[in-house]
């Protein structure tokens, strides 16, 4: 009887110590798990561009704490295409837990470093003709993000183009040559030209002598359809002719109308960042990117300059006032 | 085992039985000891079974109740964000212009209002009394006015014009992006159609975030039966 007091005894204090060393492993791990660590690769010229401040404030809202929950090692290579390359083997190399990218030239860059460390990006125009996922719905490998739907915007961007200058006829697309988003881009303005009254030229550029003189055939009256991608810096120049020659241009983003572009059409960067933290916290917590379909944006944003709009002698329509999200004075 | 063993000892050690008294007696303690422990035990062990069955079956209850509940809770989000947006829709039928032409520019100024407030519509349609689309307003397609394409024989316009709110079967955009048509009747006798085209994402939000315990989850299926919203998207696409 004794022993079996004993035995139960023992036995019980064996379980009560298993538990308790059980839960104090919990408590442990609980308490010095390391904070994800999440590497992210753009292109900028500062750490704090517009898709990183959505992340984070993104990944607030979802209950991660800055230095608590997750840290960030932020590489921002200033148009720079082979620091890119360098700084998403870097991040590869650091062991970050994942990749956060920012543009195509960024995503393409992480994809080739890694193929296990799981990719989110933003500002990548038309995935699937960059080849960067294989579809929309399944994207396969490590990558998964937020499309922001540039090339299947352009026909809007004609549109709102149309709207604010009834009069014009012909529409120059000048995109770097081998970037193949941009020539989806403008293969889609093509087909949407006709059903708008709109002529669309295309002109591939490779050097800068050639997007000289791109430029040079341009005639007033004539309007401009810039890229996406700021490769050879083809959005920057559009901006600077667009305003020194009066012609009307179309932006994809309405960072260009904050610089003074006339008009965009297109996602905005902060509710990329935003929208891509859910899909970051899914992975964190454990899903994998081949099971997370590519988003297209949510937030889409008509920005309108009246400074540049009474510059370029356009009266903005009361349609387009009603309908417009950003209005620069 | 031993029970027999002492029996046979009784029988034929009987001059020898004063001698090995002590022993048999020591057994017998062993025994009843072995017996009570042995019922106690039993009647230990069927009461902890019992016990544990009711707690089980009353576990069982109270998870099924945790779940009716997260699912009501969800479908009641699922809904309200439904009326809403049909509320929102319905808001814009109210034509205040008898003139054609008046009343044609205050819709589309309607619409466009309608599309800045509320992110989840990314087209609205209006078609006329015989089902020809008169006015589209879109967020990612070109705007269409006029555009005479006839509905009259989609369901979305037969049932909207018989004075039901339509409610549309779920489809995809680009592969990923789940749509649902909502139409409602409009004009003031009810005879011509609004129609609009709602991003459903906020409802995959919805239901992604529902977790019960560790490995419970919520999904969605439609009217028939098709699986709608589920934690792991890639089961729905």
């Amino acid at each position: 009887m004794k022993d079996v007091l004993r035995a139960s005894g023992a036995l019980g204090g064996v379980a009560l110590l298993a538990a308790l060393a059980l839960l104090a492993g919990d408590a442990g791990a609980q308490a010095t798990r390391r904070p994800y660590r999440i590497g992210v690769l753009n292109e900028a010229w500062a750490a704090n561009h517009p898709t990183v401040e959505g992340l984070k404030a993104g990944l607030r809202n979802l209950g991660f704490e800055e230095g608590r929950d997750v840290a960030f090692d932020i590489r921002f290579t200033e148009g720079n295409p082979e620091a890119t390359v360098t700084a998403a083997s870097a991040l590869v190399g650091a062991g970050v837990d994942l990749l956060f990218t920012s543009n195509e030239a960024a995503t393409q860059a992480a994809k080739s470093a890694t193929q296990k460390i799981p990719i989110v990006f933003t500002l990548v125009g038309d995935p699937v003709a960059a080849g960067i996922v294989a579809k929309l719905a399944q994207p396969g490998g490590n990558l998964t993000g937020v499309s922001s739907l540039t090339t299947e915007l352009v026909p809007k961007r004609l549109e709102t183009l149309k709207t604010l200058v009834p009069s014009v006829r012909r529409v120059w697309a000048v995109f770097y040559a081998d970037d193949p988003s941009s020539m989806a881009a403008v293969s889609k303005a093509e087909e949407a030209a006709t059903r708008l009254g709109l002529l669309v030229l295309r002109r591939p550029v490779r050097s800068p002598p050639e997007l000289e003189r791109a430029f040079e055939e341009i005639r007033p009256g004539d309007a401009l359809l810039p890229p996406d991608i700021a490769t050879m810096d083809i959005p920057a120049s559009i901006l600077e002719v667009s305003l020194k020659s009066r012609i009307p241009a179309v932006f994809p983003a309405s960072l260009w109308v904050g610089h003074g572009g006339f008009v965009s059409y297109g996602s905005d960067y902060h509710a990329q960042g935003v929208q891509a933290a859910r899909l970051v916290a899914k992975l964190l917590q454990g899903a994998r990117p081949q099971d997370l379909p590519v988003e297209g944006a949510d937030k889409i944003d008509l920005a309108v300059n009246l400074k540049t709009a009474a510059l370029l002698g356009v009266t903005v329509p009361r349609k387009v006032l009603l309908r417009a999200d950003v209005l620069r004075r | 085992m031993s029970l027999p063993k002492r029996e046979v000892e009784g029988r034929h050690g009987f001059p020898g039985a004063r001698r090995g008294l002590g022993a048999p007696r020591g057994r017998l303690l062993r025994k009843y000891i072995v017996v009570i422990l042995l019922l106690v035990g039993g009647v230990l062990v069927l009461s902890s079974a019992v016990d544990l069955y009711f707690s089980y079956q009353e576990t069982k209850t109270a998870l099924m109740r945790l779940e009716r509940e997260q699912a009501v809770a969800a479908a009641a989000r699922i809904e309200r964000f439904v009326q809403d947006i049909e509320r929102q829709v319905r808001w814009t039928t109210q034509a205040a212009f008898a003139e054609p032409a008046a009343a044609s520019e205050q819709r589309e100024i309607d619409y466009l209002r309608l599309l800045r407030n509320v992110p989840a519509i990314a087209e609205i349609r209006h078609l006329d009394a015989s089902g020809k689309e008169q006015l589209r307003v879109s967020r990612l397609a070109l705007d269409a006015i006029g555009s005479q394409e006839d509905y009259s024989q989609s369901p979305k316009f037969v049932l909207a014009r018989a004075g039901v709110t339509y409610f549309g079967p779920v489809y995809f955009r680009n592969e990923s992006e789940p749509y649902m048509t909502i139409a409602v009747p409009t004009g003031e006798y009810g005879v011509e159609v609004t129609v609009a085209e709602v991003n459903l994402r906020a409802i995959w939000d919805v239901v992604s975030q529902i977790r019960i315990g560790k490995a419970g989850y919520a999904y969605v299926v439609d009217s028939v039966g098709h699986l709608v919203a589920h934690p792991d998207i890639s089961l729905v696409l």
